[in-house]
C-alpha cells in the first residue's frame, strides 16, 4: 500500500488514511449481540471471534508503512476508548483508605498470630510483630454505602461511580518488581506496559500528540522506572512518552534559541522538497513517511504545548483540582490528564510517589504522612471524575487507581523493633484498587478480605485477571491479543491463568 | 530499510495464515515419497496442533514433538498416527470429524481440505519424520553456476543470483562510489568517510580500490567501536544495575574489552569462550576476567527488603536464556516453566544446563561482589591482578588443607542435652557495642549518629522489658539445636549443655545445617552468622574450667577473608608474649571470636573447627557448657562433634598454614594501596561447597522438584563429552564442537543481518521450528561452514567476505517492480538501505561538523542531556553532569547508560533498553525522532558547527562562494555532490533563512542549512 505515492502527504491525506483504516476495520462487523445478559456464556460468545463474515483478520495490527500509531478499531466492541491510570507508587495502605476493618482496631497492639507468619516472606518484618488498627475513621457514603476513609471527603462523593476491588493480590513484595508486574504483567523488565499494549492495539486518535503519556509527581519517580511505560519487545513507537511538568512537556518540543517558527517552516519546506526528490530517485516509501513525521513534529510543537498548558484553564477549574500553574504536583497532572484525554491521547499514566508507609519517617507512615498524601489526591481525583462526567467522557474513559501491593495489618518492626511511627510493611496477599467509567459497574465492591485484612476470603483478583478485564473493556480478548517474540505469541497476561472479572462490568 | 514491521498476528483461536508450500498433487506415480515433513507437515502441526499437543500441554496424552509420541496412544486409547494407514489414525479421524465436540483443532476453524489431504498422504507414505533443519549440522553445498558473470565477486553472489533467477529478478548495478563508501564506512566503523578518505577513494582508479577501502576500514580503531554496539545489545550492557536504586556499576572495562576484541580480531570462539568462562581458563589473564563481566550485566535489585536469592536466580535464568539465544538462536526461555512447546527440549534440560551457571560466587549482593580490582593506572593492572590471584590461591590452599583433614577425621557427634536463649545479655552486648561507637564518634550531627542513638534507646527499652524474665528454652532435637519458632529472638546467646562420652577431646566441630538438609542445597534457608563461641568444662560439683583454643580452622574461602586478618592479629598478640601462634594467652585470649561460621544464604552445611589448646578428658558427670553468640542473625540448626585426632593441633602450627596467613595479611594492603575500580566478574565457588540445582516446578524458584541435577547439555544437540572437568568452560567449548549445528549459522546470520538489514533467517533470536525459515538455506550453510572451517571463526574475514560481494555493493534503488515483488528486499535484487542506528545518528552529526573527539575507552561520559531526566538521583553517581571538553563529543558507545532513565535521543532512535538480551532493534520512524535531530541541543550544536565549516568557504567570497559552501556541507554529510536541483533548493532555503534572522547573522542562517543537511532522509539512512 503506497498512499503517499509521488506526492507530499498533507494532514488531509493523513486523515483520509485514518478513515480508510477505520473503515477497513469496521467492515469486519462486530458481533452484534444484546448486552442484556452478561453471564459467562455471553462473555465466551463475545470472545470467540466471528471472522467468517468478513474474511478480513481483526487481529492484524499491521499499520500502513511508518504509521505505527494510526488508529484501529479493536477486534471486539469495547466501551473504553481511553485510559487514565493513576498508580500510587510505594503502595498506599488499603487499611486506612478503603478496606475498613473494625475488628483490627480491637486487636491493635496485640502480637500477631503465628499462622500469619508461617512460610511467609516479608520485606522488613522480622520476628513476631504487633497488629495495628486502622488509623482513620471510616464512613459509609453514597447510595452504595461504600466504606471510605474520612481523609478522602471529596472522593467520597463519587463512590457510586467507583468500582472497588478489595481482593487484589500479587506475588511480588518489593517495589520495583511489583510495579513492573502491575503494569507489564511480568516482574522482570523487558515486557510491554499496559499503555504500550493499548496504543499498539488501538493506535491513537490525535497524531499530533503522543498516544501514550506518562506523568510523574511526588518526590521521586516510581521505583520501576522506564519499564513501567516502556514498550518492551513491541516497537519503540509504543512506549509511553514521559512528559515533564517543567520545561518542555515533551523533550525537545521547543525550537532551539534563534530558530523561530517561520525559519523552522523554511527548513521543513526545503527538507520536504529534497526528501521528495530523494524518493523520486530511490523509491523508498520510508522517505515519504519521514516527510510526514517531520510535519507531524511541527504540528506537535504547537498542539502539545497547548495540551499541557493548564494556564488555559479557568481559576475555578484550577481551584477544583487544587492545581497551581508551574507547580509539580499530582493535582496539576490530574488536570493535564483531563486535557490530554480531551485532546485524544489514548493512554494517560499518572504516577505519584511517597505512599510507602513503613512508619520510618515523617512522610512514609500510615498516620499523618498518609493523611497528607490523601489530601494531595482527594480533590484532584474528585475533580477529574466530575469533569469527565460533565463532559460525557466518563462512559468511555476507563479510570484506574491503585498501587503495586497492599500493606500489612501488622505494625512494621524492622529488625525486630517497632518502627518509630505507625507503619505497615509490604503486603502482596491483599490490597484494594478501584476503577471508574469506561464500562465498569459503579457503586460496586468486589471481593473481600478477612476481618484483619490479612488474606482474601472471597473472589481473589490477580493482576493478570485485572489486565484481562481492562483489555476486555478496551475491546480485546487477552488470549488472542498477541505479539510474536522469542518463539511465543506473547500476551500481556503471559502464560498465566487469567480470567475476565465479569462482575466488574457495567 | 524495512519499515516498521508488525508481523501478522495469528489468533490462538487458530486463524490459519500458514504459508505452507503446496505440493504437486499430480505427482509422478513412480515417485515413492512426495511429502517433506519439514516443509509440508511440521508447519501444519505447529500452527494448529502443537500448542496444546506439545511440550506445554500434551493434552489427552497426545503430542507432536517426537515421532514416537505422535505414533503413540492418546488417553482415548486410539493411536494418533498409524504409519501407512490414515483411516486408522486418530489424528485424521479428529480433523475430519463433523462433530464440533470431537473435531480438531478444538474451538477453531477446521483445517483446509488441502491440509487434510497432505496429512493423509504423509501418513499413507509412512509418516516419516525429519528433524527440524536447524538441529542438523550444516552440510557442504554445491556452488551454483553463474548467471551474470559481470555481477559476481564471490560465491555469495552465485547463491544470490540463483534465487534471484528463480524469482525472475536480476541483480542491480554497483552503487555510485560515494554512496558505496559511505555505506561501507558506516557499516564497518559507524562513521561516514571524511572528505580526505572520500577523495582518496574517488581518485583511486585501480581495480583494487574498493578492497583497499575494506581493508582500511577493517583495520580502523573505529571498527571495534561500531561492532561493539551490536554485541553490547546482546550482552545487555549498561552502566547501572537496574530496578529502584539503579546504582552505578564500574563495568566499562568490559565494554572496552569488547571494542578491543573486535579490533584485535579475536576469533569468535575465543571471543565467546572468554566471556562465558574466562575465569576458568588455565593461566587466566586480566582480560579473561574482564570478559566474564558479560554475564554479570544482569540487572540486580538493591531495594530494601528484597530476597537476594530470588534475584540471584532471576539472573541465572537470564544467563541460561541469553547464552542460548545469543549463541544458538534457541528460545530456551520457553523451557523455564515446561518442556519446549515446539522443539524437542525437555523442562529438566533447562535446569541441567542452569547447573553449569549456578555455581558462580555472585549472589545479588548490594555491593555486587565478587569483583576484580582493576587498577585505575593501566601500568598497575597486571600487578593488582597478580596480587589478587595470589590472595585467591592462598585462601584456597588454607581452606583445602582444612577440608582434606576434616574428611580424614572421624567425628563423633556430641549430645546437646539442653539449651537456653539468653537474649538479654546479647542485647546488652549489642547496646554496649553501639554505645562505644557513639562515644567515639567525631561527627555528632551525622545521620548515622542519630541512628545509633535511636538504636540504643530502643535497645534500652527492650532490655528493660525482658530484664526480669526467665530465659527461653531453645529447641533441641536428636542432640542438635533445632529451633523453628518464628518468634526466635534476633540476637541471642545460646547457652548449651553438651554431653560427651569421649576421653581426650582434641577438637570440636561446630556445624550449621539447614532445617531441611535435603532441600537447603538447592533452596537455601536464611543466612546466619556465629560471632563467637565459648566453651567450659563443668564438673559435677559445678566448678567450671574455661577451655582455651589453639586455633580455629575453617574450610571455606568465602569466610576466610575476614577470618585470616583476625587470626593474624591473634597470632601476633601471642608471639608478642613469647608464645607460639597456637599457644593461647593466659588471659583475654579471644580465639573463640575467630569462629567464622557464617553464610549469607544457607545452602550446604558449613563447619568451623575449634582446636583445643590442650586435650580434655570428661569424667563421669562432667559436661561441656557452650555459649554460642550471635547478633542480628539467627542460627536454627547446629550440631557439635568432637574428635580425639591430634592432627588438628598440628595444623594450627603448620608452617605452611602460618606462612599463608602471614603472606595473605601482607599482600592485602599492597592491593588496597593500588587505586582500583571494582569490576563485577565471575568467580567459581569452592569446588567442595557449591550450590545445588534442582528443577523449578513451573519455573518457580520456591517450588523446586526432584533430585539434584548434574550439569548437562540438551540431548537434542551433539553429545557433551568434555575432555576435562564438567564445568562452565567445558560448556562454553561445547558450543564450538565441529558438529554443533547452530553456533556458526547463528553467528554468520547475525553479521549478515547487521550488514544487509535482514537476516537470512529473519528471526535472529529464534532458529527453532517456529522461527522464520531461511530465505537462502544453502547460502547460510555455505557461510556457516566457511566461518567455522575455512576462516577458523575469523570475524573480520567473514565481514570482508560479505562486503566484497557484489550483492552488498549494489545500488539500493527500489524500482516499482521491486516494491511490488520484494518490498522487504528478501531476494537482494538491490543493495541494502538501512536507517542509521542511534549511535550512528549521533556520531555522524559530530564527525561531519568537526566536533567528534576520537578518544577511546574509559569511564562512561555524559554529553548534554536535558535536566531532570533521571527521575531518581543516583547513589554513587548522583546525577547527570554534562561533560566539559572532549568528553562532551565522544562517540555514542561511550555514553553513560542508565537503565532506568535512558539517554533520551538514543531511546527515541530505537536503541535497546539493555534490560534483557536483544538480537534485533526494530527501527521506527516517528515525529519524536524529528524533534531530536532538529531541536536536541546536541544536534543544534552540530548544525552550528557544520555551519561554521560552510561559512569558512562562504566568507572567502560571499558573492561567489555561496554554492561552493553549500556543496562543501552537502559533501561532508552525504559523501557526494548535490545536483543542480538540490543546490537550488538549498540555496533558496538559505535566502529564506537570511530573511528570518537578524541582519548579518550569517551563522544562524547557515545553521538552518546545516540543520536541513543533517535531517535529510539521505543523511539518516545508509
Amino acid at each position: 500500500m503506497n498512499l503517499f505515492k509521488n506526492q507530499y502527504a498533507s494532514q488531509a491525506e493523513i486523515e483520509a488514511l485514518e478513515i480508510e483504516t477505520l473503515k477497513a476495520k469496521t467492515r469486519r462487523e462486530f458481533i452484534k449481540q444484546s448486552g442484556a445478559m452478561l453471564g459467562g456464556a455471553f462473555l465466551s460468545s463475545m470472545l470467540a471471534p466471528n471472522v467468517a463474515a468478513s474474511g478480513s483478520n481483526p487481529f492484524d495490527y499491521t499499520r500502513p508503512l511508518g504509521r505505527p500509531l494510526a488508529p484501529l478499531a479493536p477486534p471486539y466492541p469495547g466501551k473504553a476508548k481511553r485510559v487514565i491510570y493513576m498508580h500510587m507508587a510505594g503502595a498506599p495502605s488499603q487499611l486506612e483508605m478503603f478496606d475498613y476493618k473494625p475488628e483490627l482496631k480491637k486487636y491493635d497492639g496485640q502480637l500477631c498470630p503465628e499462622e500469619f507468619l508461617k512460610g511467609k516472606r516479608f520485606a522488613f518484618i522480622s520476628g513476631v510483630p504487633k497488629l495495628l488498627g486502622p488509623q482513620f475513621p471510616f464512613k459509609q457514603e453514597g447510595e452504595s454505602g461504600a466504606w471510605i476513609s474520612d481523609r478522602l471527603p471529596h472522593l467520597a462523593k463519587h463512590v457510586d461511580d467507583m468500582c472497588f476491588i478489595k481482593s487484589m493480590h500479587t506475588d511480588q513484595f518489593n517495589h520495583a518488581p511489583a510495579q513492573i508486574l502491575a503494569l507489564t504483567g511480568n516482574a522482570r523488565p523487558g515486557h510491554p506496559s499496559l499503555g504500550a499494549w493499548t496504543t499498539y492495539g488501538l493506535g491513537t486518535a490525535n497524531q499530533n500528540l503522543p498516544g501514550f503519556v506518562s506523568l510523574i509527581s511526588g518526590s521521586r519517580s516510581p521505583d520501576g522506572g522506564k519499564p513501567l511505560w516502556g514498550s518492551g519487545y513491541l516497537p519503540s513507537a509504543y512506549q509511553g512518552v514521559k512528559c515533564r511538568s517543567q520545561g518542555d512537556p515533551v523533550l525537545y518540543l521547543s525550537n532551539p534559541k534563534g530558530v523561530n517558527r517561520p525559519l523552522r517552516r523554511h527548513v521543513l519546506d526545503a527538507l520536504a522538497k529534497l526528501n521528495q526528490q530523494n524518493y523520486q530517485e530511490m523509491g523508498n516509501p520510508e522517505t515519504l513517511t519521514r516527510i510526514a513525521q517531520y510535519e507531524m513534529a511541527y504540528r506537535m510543537q504547537v498542539e502539545a504545548s497547548d495540551a499541557f498548558d493548564i494556564g488555559l484553564e479557568s481559576e475555578t477549574t484550577l481551584a477544583n483540582y487544587g492545581a497551581e500553574v508551574g507547580k509539580k504536583s499530582f493535582a496539576n497532572n490530574a488536570l493535564v490528564a483531563r486535557r490530554l484525554a480531551e485532546s485524544g491521547v489514548r493512554f494517560i499514566q499518572l504516577f505519584d510517589w511517597d505512599w510507602d508507609g513503613h512508619g520510618t519517617n515523617d512522610t512514609e507512615n500510615v498516620s499523618h504522612g498518609l493523611a497528607k498524601k490523601c489530601s494531595h489526591i482527594d480533590k484532584p481525583i474528585a475533580a477529574l471524575l466530575s469533569d469527565l462526567k460533565d463532559r460525557g467522557m466518563l462512559d468511555d474513559t476507563l479510570v484506574i487507581w491503585g498501587g503495586e501491593f497492599g500493606r500489612t495489618p501488622m505494625q512494621e518492626n524492622r529488625g525486630g523493633q517497632d518502627n518509630i511511627l505507625p507503619g505497615r510493611d509490604h503486603h502482596p496477599n491483599a490490597y484494594t484498587m478501584w476503577l471508574a467509567g469506561g464500562g465498569v459497574k459503579g457503586g460496586y465492591t468486589h471481593g473481600e478480605t478477612d476481618e484483619m485484612g490479612y488474606d482474601i476470603v472471597k473472589d481473589p483478583v490477580s493482576i493478570h485477571d485485572l489486565h484481562a478485564t481492562i483489555l476486555y473493556l478496551l475491546g480485546f480478548n487477552h488470549q488472542n491479543f498477541t505479539y510474536p517474540y522469542q518463539g511465543l505469541n506473547q500476551r500481556l497476561t503471559g502464560v498465566h491463568d487469567a480470567h475476565i472479572v465479569s462482575q466488574l462490568l457495567a | 530499510m524495512k519499515a516498521f514491521k508488525v508481523a501478522v498476528m495469528l489468533a490462538l483461536a487458530g486463524l490459519s495464515v500458514v504459508a505452507y508450500q503446496s505440493v504437486n498433487t499430480q505427482a509422478d506415480p513412480d515417485q515413492v515419497i512426495t511429502i517433506s515433513f519439514n516443509k509440508d507437515i511440521r508447519p501444519i502441526l505447529n500452527e494448529n496442533c502443537t500448542g496444546c499437543h506439545g511440550g506445554v500441554g500434551k493434552q489427552s496424552g497426545v503430542s507432536f514433538i517426537y515421532r514416537e509420541e505422535a505414533l503413540g496412544r492418546g488417553h482415548s486409547g486410539r493411536l494418533t498416527v498409524v504409519p501407512g494407514d490414515p483411516d486408522a489414525s486418530g489424528l485424521i479421524e479428529r480433523i475430519e470429524s463433523k462433530d464440533p465436540n470431537i473435531r480438531m483443532p478444538y474451538k477453531a476453524p477446521p483445517l483446509k481440505p488441502e491440509q487434510i489431504a497432505l496429512l493423509r498422504q504423509w501418513i499413507e507414505e509412512g509418516a516419516e519424520w525429519e528433524e527440524h533443519w536447524a538441529f542438523e549440522k550444516p552440510t557442504a553445498q554445491a556452488i551454483p553456476q553463474s548467471i551474470d558473470e559481470s555481477k559476481v565477486n564471490n560465491e555469495i553472489d552465485l547463491f544470490i543470483q540463483q534465487s534471484l533467477h528463480e524469482q525472475r529478478l536480476t541483480p542491480a548495478d554497483k552503487a555510485e562510489k560515494g554512496v558505496l563508501l559511505r555505506r561501507l564506512s558506516l557499516d564497518l566503523t559507524g562513521l561516514p568517510p571524511t572528505l580526505d578518505e572520500l577523495n582518496a577513494f574517488l581518485n583511486d582508479e585501480s581495480p583494487e580500490a574498493y578492497n583497499k577501502q575494506v581493508d582500511r576500514l577493517l583495520a580502523s580503531k573505529h571498527f571495534g567501536e561500531r561492532w561493539a554496539s551490536m554485541w553490547l545489545d546482546l550482552a545487555r550492557y549498561a552502566d547501572t544495575k537496574g530496578y529502584t536504586w539503579d546504582k552505578y556499576r564500574d563495568t566499562w572495562p568490559y565494554r572496552d574489552w569488547v571494542i578491543d576484541a573486535f579490533n584485535q580480531n579475536k576469533p569468535y570462539n575465543d571471543f565467546v569462550i572468554e566471556q562465558l568462562a574466562g575465569d576458568l581458563l588455565p593461566n587466566r589473564t586480566v582480560d579473561n576476567m574482564i570478559a566474564t563481566a558479560f554475564h554479570r550485566q544482569t540487572t540486580s535489585n538493591d531495594e530494601g527488603g528484597t530476597d537476594d536469592e530470588e534475584f540471584r536466580t532471576v539472573s541465572i535464568l537470564d544467563r541460561v536464556s541469553t547464552t542460548w539465544s545469543v549463541l544458538n538462536g534457541v528460545t530456551m526461555n520457553c523451557v523455564q516453566c515446561h518442556a519446549h512447546p515446539y522443539d524437542p527440549i525437555e523442562h529438566e534440560e533447562f535446569y541441567s544446563f542452569y547447573s553449569f551457571l549456578n555455581t558462580t560466587q555472585d549472589s545479588d549482593k548490594s555491593n555486587d561482589v565478587p569483583h576484580l580490582k582493576y587498577a585505575v593506572d593501566p601500568t598497575k593492572r597486571q600487578q593488582a591482578f597478580d596480587i589478587q590471584e595470589q590472595l585467591i590461591q592462598i585462601k584456597e590452599n588454607i581452606a583445602y588443607q582444612a577440608v582434606k583433614l576434616n574428611d580424614q577425621v572421624d567425628w563423633e557427634k556430641l549430645d546437646i542435652e539442653s539449651g537456653k536463649i539468653d537474649e538479654l545479655t546479647a542485647l546488652i552486648k549489642n547496646r554496649d557495642y553501639i554505645q562505644k561507637q557513639i562515644d567515639q564518634a567525631d561527627d555528632k550531627k551525622s545521620w548515622k549518629y542519630g541512628q545509633w542513638q535511636l538504636k540504643v534507646k530502643r535497645l534500652n527499652e527492650d532490655i528493660a522489658a525482658i530484664q526480669d524474665q526467665p530465659l527461653a528454652i531453645l529447641g533441641i532435637k536428636n542432640g542438635e539445636v533445632y529451633e523453628t519458632s518464628e518468634g526466635l529472638a534476633a540476637s541471642a546467646i545460646y547457652k548449651l549443655k553438651v554431653n560427651s562420652q569421649l576421653k581426650n577431646i582434641s577438637a570440636l566441630q561446630f556445624l550449621v545445617a539447614g532445617l531441611d538438609p535435603e532441600i537447603a542445597p538447592h533452596t537455601p534457608e536464611a543466612g546466619y552468622k556465629v560471632n563467637e563461641i565459648k566453651v567450659w568444662h563443668v564438673k559435677p560439683d559445678g566448678s567450671e574450667q574455661p577451655i582455651s583454643f589453639a586455633g580455629i580452622v575453617v574450610g571455606n574461602t568465602e569466610v576466610l577473608d575476614g577470618q585470616l586478618s583476625k587470626l593474624f592479629s591473634l597470632h601476633k598478640q601471642r608471639e608478642k608474649q613469647g608464645l607460639k601462634p597456637n599457644q593461647p594467652l593466659a588471659e583475654g585470649d579471644s580465639m573463640g571470636s575467630a569462629i567464622a561460621l557464617s553464610a549469607s544464604h544457607l545452602f550446604n552445611p558449613r563447619w568451623s573447627v575449634a582446636v583445643l589448646a590442650e586435650p580434655i578428658a570428661l569424667e563421669n558427670g562432667d559436661y561441656l557448657k557452650v555459649d554460642v553468640h550471635r547478633l542480628d542473625q539467627k542460627v536454627r540448626h547446629l550440631a557439635i562433634s568432637a574428635t580425639t585426632n591430634n592432627d588438628w593441633l598440628k595444623l594450627t602450627a603448620d608452617p605452611d598454614r602460618l606462612a599463608n596467613i602471614n603472606r595473605y595479611t601482607e599482600l592485602k594492603p599492597q592491593l588496597s594501596n593500588i587505586a582500583s575500580i571494582d569490576v563485577p566478574v565471575m568467580y567459581q565457588q569452592d569446588s567442595w561447597d557449591q550450590r545445588g540445582t534442582a528443577l523449578f516446578g513451573r519455573g518457580n524458584f520456591l517450588a523446586k522438584e526432584g533430585e539434584l541435577l548434574e550439569p548437562a547439555t540438551p540431548k537434542l544437540f551433539p553429545a557433551f563429552e568434555p575432555d576435562s572437568s564438567v564445568d562452565r568452560l567445558a560448556m562454553a567449548k561445547w558450543f564450538f564442537k565441529e558438529d554443533q549445528p547452530l553456533t556458526a549459522r547463528v553467528a554468520v546470520n547475525r553479521f549478515w543481518h547487521t550488514l544487509f538489514g535482514r537476516g537470512i533467517v529473519e528471526t535472529l533470536e529464534d532458529f527453532g521450528s517456529i522461527g522464520e525459515k531461511p530465505s537462502h538455506p544453502e547460502l547460510l550453510d555455505w557461510l556457516a561452514i566457511q566461518f567455522q572451517q575455512d576462516l577458523q571463526w575469523d570475524m573480520k574475514q567473514l565481514i570482508r567476505l560479505l562486503v566484497t560481494s557484489h550483492t552488498y555493493q549494489q545500488k539500493s534503488k527500489i524500482t516499482e517492480q521491486l516494491q511490488e515483488q520484494d518490498p522487504n528486499n528478501v531476494w537482494l535484487a538491490r543493495g541494502p538501505m538501512q536507517r542509521l542506528t542511534a549511535e550512528m545518528v549521533r556520531d555522524q552529526a559530530l564527525l561531519v561538523s568537526g566536533l567528534l573527539t576520537t578518544k577511546m575507552h574509559g569511564k562512561p561520559v555524559m554529553p548534554p542531556q536535558p535536566d531532570n531526566v533521571w527521575g531518581r538521583k543516583g547513589v554513587k553517581i548522583k546525577d547527570w553532569k554534562t561533560a566539559k571538553g572532549e568528553d562532551r563529543y565522544r562517540r555514542a558507545v561511550y555514553t553513560f547508560i542508565k537503565r532506568q532513565y535512558a539517554y533520551p535521543s538514543f531511546e527515541t532512535f530505537d536503541m535497546e533498553s539493555r534490560e534483557l538480551s536483544h538480537a534485533r532493534r526494530i527501527p521506527t520512524n516517528t515525529p519524536l525522532q524529528a524533534l531530536v535531530t532538529l531541536n536536541d541541543p546536541v544536534y543544534h550544536e552540530a548544525a552550528q558547527s557544520l555551519a561554521e565549516l560552510m561559512l569558512e568557504v562562504y566568507k572567502v567570497s560571499p558573492s561567489q562562494n555561496k554554492q561552493a559552501a553549500i556543496r562543501h556541507g552537502y559533501q561532508l554529510v552525504l559523501s557526494q555532490m548535490p545536483d543542480e536541483d538540490t543546490l537550488n533548493i538549498l540555496s533558496e532555503a538559505l535566502d529564506m533563512a537570511y530573511a528570518e534572522v537578524e541582519q548579518g547573522d550569517d551563522k544562524n542562517a547557515w545553521t538552518a542549512v546545516a540543520s536541513i543537511l543533517l535531517n535529510l532522509d539521505n543523511a539518516l539512512t545508509r
